[in-house]
Formats: C-alpha cells, sequence, structure tokens
C-alpha cells in the first residue's frame, strides 16, 4: 500500500536507500559482546564444547530477527537471550541427557575434559556429582531447563521467569520441585538407605 | 547436610569463563550472511559486511566485558531457592518472644470486623469444570508486568495470558498442588481460629504468598511466620473460601504474635487498603492489605529496611467458566 512505502522512506529507516541498518547491527554487537561469553559458557555446560558455537550464533541470529521488535524496557536482555537459548538448547535433549547419564555411569564427564588437564582427567567424578548427573538427566526439560538457568547462570528468578514466559511462581515451584528429585537422589547416598540404581 | 544447590553449581564449574569466541562470532557471520536462519526472517544482505566489521571490533572488548559480567551478584537468585523454604536457620533477626508484645489497639477489633463482613458473604459454588482465575501483578525487583493466570478446577489444564500477549492453555503445570485441591483444602479447614492455628502451625510444607524472611527466618519467629504465611496464601484463593473459614482466618491473624494494624497503606500497585502486619524485626515487615470495604485480601507487600519494597497484589480473581473468561 501506498502509505506503507512511504513509511519505508521516512528517515531513520535506513533501509530505503541500502545503507546498512546501522543502529540494529550495532545493537546486536554490543548485545554479543556483553552477553556471548557467558552465554557460551552455560551452553558448553549444559551441551559440551561441540555444538555450542552454532548455539551461540544462532541465539544472535535470533535475536538479530525480533531486534526490532525487541522493546527493551519489556525487560532483561540476558533473559531474552536466555530464553532464545534455552529453545535451541531444547533441540539437543537427548544429547544432553546422554551425557549426564554416561557421567553418571562412569564417573568421567566429557563436557570438562577439554579444560582440565589430565591428572584431573584420572580423577573420575565422586559419587556425589554421579547421582546428581543421573537425577539431572530424569527431570523433565522444563525443570532441568528452569534449575540449570538458576544454578548455572547469574539470572534471578524474576530474570528465569521473563526467559522461560512463566510466571515467576510457576518458576519458584518448578525450582522447588527439581531440588527435592536432586536431594532426594543425593540422599540415596547414605548407606544405610538401599541404592535403587 | 548436603546442599543440592551447591554441588550443582560446581558442577562442571571447571568450564572456563573466558572461552574463545571467534567460532561462534564466524558463524554468526555465516548466517547473517545467507539471510537469516531458522524461523523465517526477511533477508537483509546489508548486514554481512557490518556486522562482521562491527563484531571484529567489539570482540577485542569481550573479554572485558565478560570480567564484568561475572562480578555480578551470583548469590541473588539462590537466596530467593532458598527462602522458598523459609528454612528456620537463625539468621539474627530481631525476634521477640510471643506474647511479650504490647500490640496497638485495633488489631483484633478491626480483623473481627473483618470477619463479620466475611461470614455475611454467600458461599460460592464451584463446579470440576470451572476455573479459578487470577491476575496479579509481580513487583519483584525486576520489571516483570502483571499476569493472568487460569487453573482448571480439575487440576488438568491451566492457562495464561502474559500483558499484551496471546491465551495459552496447556497442561497444568506438575507440582505438588493445583486449584482443585486448594479447594479441597480451603473446603476442610476448620473455622475455629484456634484450629486453624494449629493446623497451619503443623504444615508440613509452609506456603507462603512471598517469601518475608530471606533467606530464613529466625527459630523464635519461624511458627508466626508459617502461620501468617499459609493465611495469606489461602487468602489468595479468596473467591472459593467458605465464608466461615474466611471469617476464621481473619481472628486466627489477630491471635499471631507481632500482628498489627495500619489502616491506611498502598499495596505494591498504589491502590489504599487496610494493612495486617507482620513485623518479623530488623526492619522487616510484611504487609497484607485488604480492602477497606470489605476487607478482602487485595495483596502481599514485604519492606525490608531502607525502602526496598516487593510484593504481589490480586489485580482481578474469580471462579469463571472458560479460559479467557474474566469475572
Amino acid at each position: 500500500m501506498r502509505h506503507e512505502s512511504l513509511a519505508d522512506l521516512s528517515p531513520g529507516s535506513g533501509a530505503a536507500d541500502g545503507a546498512p541498518p546501522r543502529r540494529e547491527s550495532e545493537r546486536l554487537a554490543a548485545l554479543f559482546v556483553r552477553h556471548a561469553p557467558e552465554l557460551k559458557r552455560y551452553v558448553v555446560r549444559r551441551l559440551g564444547l561441540d555444538p555450542a558455537d552454532d548455539i551461540v550464533a544462532e541465539t544472535f541470529a535470533v535475536a538479530l530477527q525480533r531486534l526490532e521488535s525487541y522493546d527493551e524496557r519489556l525487560g532483561d536482555e540476558r533473559s531474552w537471550l536466555y530464553g532464545i537459548a534455552t529453545n535451541l538448547i531444547g533441540r539437543h535433549r537427548r544429547r544432553e541427557i546422554g551425557l549426564y547419564r554416561a557421567l553418571s555411569r562412569t564417573g568421567a564427564d566429557s563436557v570438562i575434559e577439554p579444560f582440565t588437564d589430565e591428572v584431573e582427567r584420572r580423577v573420575t567424578a565422586n559419587g556425589a556429582r554421579r547421582r546428581l548427573a543421573k537425577a539431572l538427566a530424569g527431570l523433565s526439560q522444563k525443570h532441568r531447563d528452569t534449575l540449570l538457568l538458576v544454578a548455572w547462570t547469574e539470572l534471578t528468578y524474576e530474570e528465569v521467569a521473563l526467559a522461560l514466559d512463566v510466571p515467576v511462581g510457576t518458576v519458584r515451584s518448578r525450582v522447588n520441585r527439581a531440588r527435592g528429585k536432586l536431594r532426594r537422589a543425593l540422599a540415596g547416598m547414605d548407606p544405610t538407605v538401599v541404592d535403587e540404581g | 547436610m548436603v546442599n543440592e544447590i551447591e554441588l550443582l553449581r560446581e558442577m562442571r564449574d571447571e568450564v572456563p569463563g573466558r572461552l574463545d569466541m571467534s567460532g561462534a562470532e564466524r558463524r554468526l557471520a555465516e548466517m547473517t550472511a545467507r539471510g537469516l536462519p531458522a524461523s523465517g526472517g526477511r533477508e537483509r544482505p546489508a548486514y554481512r559486511t557490518w556486522l562482521g566489521l562491527t563484531l571484529a571490533g567489539a570482540c577485542v572488548l569481550a573479554v572485558a566485558a565478560m570480567a564484568v559480567t561475572r562480578t555480578q551478584d551470583a548469590g541473588a537468585g539462590l537466596e530467593a531457592a532458598g527462602s522458598a523454604h523459609e528454612t528456620t536457620r537463625p539468621t539474627g533477626a530481631a525476634a521477640r518472644p510471643s506474647g511479650t508484645v504490647t500490640r496497638p489497639d485495633g488489631v483484633a477489633m478491626v480483623l473481627e470486623q473483618a470477619a463479620l463482613v466475611a461470614a455475611r458473604s454467600t458461599t460460592t459454588e464451584i463446579r470440576p469444570d470451572q476455573w479459578f482465575y487470577l491476575k496479579e501483578s509481580q513487583h519483584l525487583g525486576g520489571n516483570l508486568p502483571p499476569v493472568e493466570i487460569w487453573q482448571g478446577m480439575d487440576g488438568r489444564k491451566s492457562a495464561i495470558r502474559q500483558q499484551g500477549g496471546e491465551l495459552k492453555v496447556t497442561a497444568a503445570e506438575k507440582g505438588p498442588t493445583h486449584s482443585g485441591r486448594t479447594q479441597e483444602e480451603v473446603e476442610a479447614l476448620p473455622s475455629d481460629p484456634d484450629a486453624l492455628l494449629r493446623h497451619f502451625r503443623a504444615l508440613e510444607r509452609g506456603l507462603y504468598p512471598l517469601s518475608i524472611c530471606r533467606p530464613g527466618c529466625s527459630s523464635e519467629i519461624a511458627d508466626d511466620v508459617k502461620v501468617f504465611g499459609a493465611i495469606g496464601w489461602y487468602m489468595k484463593f479468596g473467591p472459593m473460601i467458605p465464608p466461615d473459614t474466611a471469617a476464621g482466618m481473619y481472628r486466627a491473624l489477630a491471635k499471631i504474635p507481632n500482628v498489627s494494624i495500619e489502616r491506611d497503606v498502598t499495596d505494591m500497585d498504589g491502590r489504599r487498603g487496610v494493612g495486617v502486619v507482620f513485623d518479623a524485626g530488623e526492619g522487616v515487615k510484611a504487609y497484607y492489605v485488604l480492602d477497606p470495604d470489605d476487607y478482602r485480601y487485595m495483596g502481599v507487600k514485604v519492606m525490608q529496611g531502607e525502602g526496598e519494597a516487593t510484593g504481589m497484589s490480586v489485580l482481578a480473581s474469580g471462579i469463571v467458566d472458560r479460559p479467557g473468561d474474566v469475572p
């Protein structure tokens, strides 16, 4: 429609004369600088090094697509990015669970192998971590997403709520429930309790 | 005792904060050069060079920026996790022994008045195919907008509408409770205030509309906070509380030590009401704000010392026939 094309020519849209939409690319670059390193660390902790670069890159590519509609006033940009990353991580569910299971079975964690020296590598994970890994593998995806955003990032409950697009009460109840499962898995370490595994 | 969250935080902590970002940067440049991935945005070839150039310069700063982000308060989320349990871990909060506090006049009178009004209200018949609706604000230090929630009384489905968003109906969130169970619980509650106090004190799992002491209340006041918390938690479900039970709750509030009345307070959404105040010591006060006309529960507000306040207000609630309906 006529008035729409006129709108495209309005100053500031930047698209009409083929000039790069400088403001948005700068915003994206700033977001990347500020958040990509911590985001990558989080993705590595969940899925290992291999898929991390792709997931981080895609997180920002998706962010770029939505940059126009993203309203900074609605909340924290970190929450927004972690929310996008969480969805992308969800596509690798089997890999993530497989990594926890392997850790629980063997005591060796391939996720941390690239970052530890040989001596450390020979020391296998202690019983608590193995049980923790087993419990993480058994959580629902929603509970795992929520718990790990709380434990492995610096997001507050409110920011996790924004990231997952759920009310803060839901974050609270998911964390409580997931923590309960972890606690019970760890309590199984008590030698007087029969190990079901 | 092992703390599962601490153990979890240590897990894979070996992954360093200073990871090489060049791979992600290159992939991002490739993705933007191709047009954009997956979710079907419109193509923007102009980004290609711009993004590459901007990122190349930007990444020099990445390490410095990262150092800043990692020093942010790492404990915030977990403090909240701990407080949700309201453990009785001593925190040094200035607890006062029960019963030795001189109460301002009026707490029994005001709450008795509230009880009488509640007792005269009509009973709502609720069918299992109906929904409990709650619109609540969330002033929790962030920028969370109010949220509308519908919970099926049969506990099978729930629905949510975020501000400006679409209605989303899903299977009910798995959890220890749901509206149907809450209804059964409130219907089974005694209406005698002393019996209510005993009941809430004996609850296995503390119920709180909002954490009062962070990370936990001192053992001297823990039982009182537990009772105060449980009453507020149930009051949020006002439309499903039988009149006699609601009356009993107001009378029970009046019997909790360290509870007083502030006649003119505002909730976190600026609405005026009557404040039922629990003083947890050390400048921490929890308010239930009641409607000045019918004493209906309007919301909770917790003041932490220097004017720092959090709270959630009930903006609307009721029983409706379908998700998306409002009373």
